[in-house]
């Protein structure tokens, strides 16, 4: 994870994950709480302190970089409809963040419209290529695993039922590009699924 | 080149402090020796502000921008980039009062850092270094694109 970046009651803290888009200062970048939700933020203004948050899921963050979707579709269509804004009080040396229906914010707060990221470096695809190595939290059911996905991505991409017998915990975790378990635990269903 | 506490004697009292107090260091790649670089670099421009100025090019630190961490060494440095792609990516944002500068960075400036990833170079400044004058408003915007 990366450096704390902010921490806002709604969402917590936030750690940026990777900066998609560098002018004098990021203006596109992606970060994550401690649930490991991600959020995409847009710089707007860095001395107010003023920056819009919108919850996506990885599928929305993969369709943006891979310019399937515009970015202002992105911020429109955020998670529960729900845009948060930023500004920084000097007074109390704090943020202070106000909720914004997604589909009603003003255009001048978004990208803008008709624009995709179209953006490709070295860095992008590496970006691109964590996000897509996707781990799936599975529970046991009798002999094998079924997959409970942390978003609609992993539950349309892959159903992926991994042998009992090579586990003994309650839920396991898959990598799915390698179709490998690489963590075992028992956990209650609820400290997994954000 | 001995980079120790008297070496940072020449940064800025921000970053100077946070080298010699161990805050932050400069990773093994930073470049203290190196040819020119002709970079691009991100400023403010608008009906206020029409002239490049010493400080188009502080740091994060330094222009005490909200939220900006002061362990990572990043943000006391100066973003610029070898190519416009990254940079022209502003036009598709709500940005107000922006323009690109292209210029050239010399080692007398201060040491840098590229990125293995993309075209974007950290300059870090040395106290009282204006490079202003060593560049020039390559473009610029008005609300409706490039003018």
């Amino acid at each position: 994870m990366g450096r704390e970046w902010i921490n806002l009651e709604e969402v917590g803290t936030l750690e940026v994950e990777t900066v998609l888009v560098t002018f004098d200062v990021p203006i596109l970048f992606v970060c994550k709480n401690s649930r490991d939700r991600r959020f995409l933020v847009l710089c707007i203004d860095e001395e107010e302190g003023e920056y819009v948050i919108a919850e996506e899921s990885t599928d929305s963050l993969i369709q943006m970089i891979d310019n399937k979707k515009t970015m202002e579709y992105v911020f429109r269509n955020a998670k529960n409809q729900i845009l948060y804004v930023t500004k920084y009080d000097f007074g109390k040396q704090s943020f202070v963040v106000k909720k914004y229906n997604s589909k009603k914010i003003d255009k001048e707060l978004l990208p803008k419209e008709g624009e995709y990221f179209e953006l490709n470096n070295e860095k992008i695809i590496h970006y691109k290529e964590k996000l897509k190595d996707k781990v799936l939290i599975c529970s046991k059911e009798k002999t094998k695993y079924r997959v409970i996905s942390l978003d609609d991505y992993s539950v349309k991409r892959m159903q992926s039922i991994i042998s009992a017998e090579y586990s003994q915990k309650e839920y396991i975790e898959v990598n799915v590009s390698r179709n490998s378990v690489i963590k075992q635990h028992r956990l209650a269903k609820q400290h997994l699924i954000a | 080149m001995e980079i120790d506490n008297e070496y940072y004697e020449r940064f800025p009292t921000v970053l100077r402090n946070a080298l010699i107090s161990g805050q932050v260091e400069f990773s093994q790649d930073v470049l203290f020796e190196y040819e020119n670089m002709s970079v691009y670099r991100g400023i403010k421009y608008g009906k206020n502000k029409i002239k490049i100025d010493k400080t188009d090019f502080y740091s994060h630190v330094e222009r005490n921008i909200p939220g900006v961490d002061r362990n990572d060494i990043s943000s006391y440095g100066c973003s610029c980039f070898e190519d416009l792609e990254e940079l022209h990516m502003i036009t598709k944002f709500p940005r107000r009062n922006k323009a690109i500068a292209k210029g050239t960075i010399k080692e007398r400036f201060g040491p840098c850092k590229k990125s293995n990833k993309n075209t974007h170079v950290d300059l870090f400044l040395y106290d009282n270094i204006d490079i202003s004058g060593e560049f020039e408003v390559f473009e610029k915007w008005e609300e409706n694109g490039l003018i």
